[in-house]
């Protein structure tokens, strides 16, 4: 009779899973549960995923410290009827800079107008300031603006030709105390 | 001759316990660590056997080791004319970027780019993901099946 009340099949009925990080986040706890079967065996498919199983509960904890983009990561679960379900974790991770445009491209034989690159720091993010910009290469000029102390800044862009191809790169070097942020490059190149 | 088929039926019998109890040691400890065999046309357009990598491309291709950096200083490709390179969640643009002269001109030379990471993780799809994504890279971009294990298992890449 109790086998006659579960459904044909058991499993997860929420195999996807949405997280959005904070800034400096290190770990996430996510948990799994089935309608019905026991957690028999449990595959992260991630070393930065450890899990553990209470009967019909898996709960996965994750080292989210290294991800610097929005990112998915899997658990193959098998449940007590045999059946292997593929469990995701879609991480949205706020990014710490944002810009307008990246690669800038101009077209080859096209015109070499100014382009306005846009950068944006989020509130919040570990990125205080852009300090510095700089430029590897001789194709472009280029010039900054300061928009608003610690939130919006501006370099407009000119390429000094478009007849060949070619491409530069504008290096921004930012404020934080994480060195993982404190360079960002923005790729300016003239292509067909 | 009733002393020959006794002798060969206990024969046949000590052979069959020994492949039942193979066959025990192996479902119990030795099958989740096998790779299985790679077939080329059952896998994704955008997955590659290692053994589609030296038929197709002679082995010419520039590889992207998607591990952790510890994985990676541990053991990884020694290779020469620079095709390989480390690209990793965390340190992403700053590797990529030490990295993509040498991946712009694959696509000149016709050369492939193959992510990989340890047999069972994503990351190297997620890695090729991004190099997609960054609107750079024109050369195409292939996931390794059975990633760094099968590259170990093969033997003819040196590491």
């Amino acid at each position: 009779m109790l086998a006659a009340a579960l459904p044909a099949w058991a499993g997860f009925p929420e195999p996807v899973q949405q997280i959005s990080l904070s800034y400096g986040q290190r770990s996430v706890t996510v948990v799994y549960r089935t309608d019905g079967s026991a957690v028999t065996k449990v595959k992260p498919l991630c070393d930065c995923t450890k899990t553990t199983v209470r009967g019909s509960e898996l709960t996965a904890v994750v080292d989210v410290s290294n991800f610097d983009a929005d990112v998915e990561k899997q658990i193959e679960a098998t449940t007590s009827d045999g059946k292997v379900t593929r469990l995701t974790m879609k991480f949205r991770v706020p990014p710490v800079v944002v810009f307008s445009e990246n690669p800038i491209t101009w077209k080859l034989g096209g015109a070499a107008e100014t382009r306005r690159l846009q950068i944006t720091l989020p509130k919040g993010s570990p990125v205080t300031a852009v300090e510095q910009a700089g430029l590897t290469g001789h194709d472009f000029d280029y010039r900054t603006e300061k928009v608003k102390e610690g939130r919006e800044y501006a370099v407009y862009i000119t390429p000094k030709s478009t007849a060949k191809s070619c491409m530069n790169r504008l290096v921004l070097r930012l404020r934080s105390a994480d060195p993982r942020y404190v360079q960002r490059v923005i790729y300016l190149r003239v292509k067909k | 001759m009733r002393d020959t088929f006794t002798q060969v039926l206990r024969l046949g019998l000590a052979i069959v316990a020994l492949a039942l109890v193979l066959y025990w040691v192996d479902s119990a400890f030795l099958r989740d660590k096998r790779l299985p065999a790679c077939v080329q046309e059952k896998l994704p357009p955008d997955r590659v056997c290692l053994d589609t990598v030296f038929l197709r491309w002679v082995g010419k291709v520039v590889w992207i080791d998607a591990r952790s950096e510890s994985d990676f200083e541990l053991s990884h490709l020694l290779l020469q004319e620079k095709r390989m390179f480390p690209i990793r969640s965390g340190e992403f643009d700053k590797l990529f970027d030490e990295a993509l002269d040498r991946l712009q001109q694959a696509a000149e030379l016709g050369e492939p780019v193959v992510v990989f990471c340890t047999g069972a993780c994503t990351a190297a799809e997620d890695i090729a993901r991004r190099l997609k994504e960054s609107d750079l890279v024109e050369a195409p971009i292939y996931v390794l099946e059975g990633g760094w294990d099968a590259i170990k298992r093969d033997g003819r890449l040196r590491y």
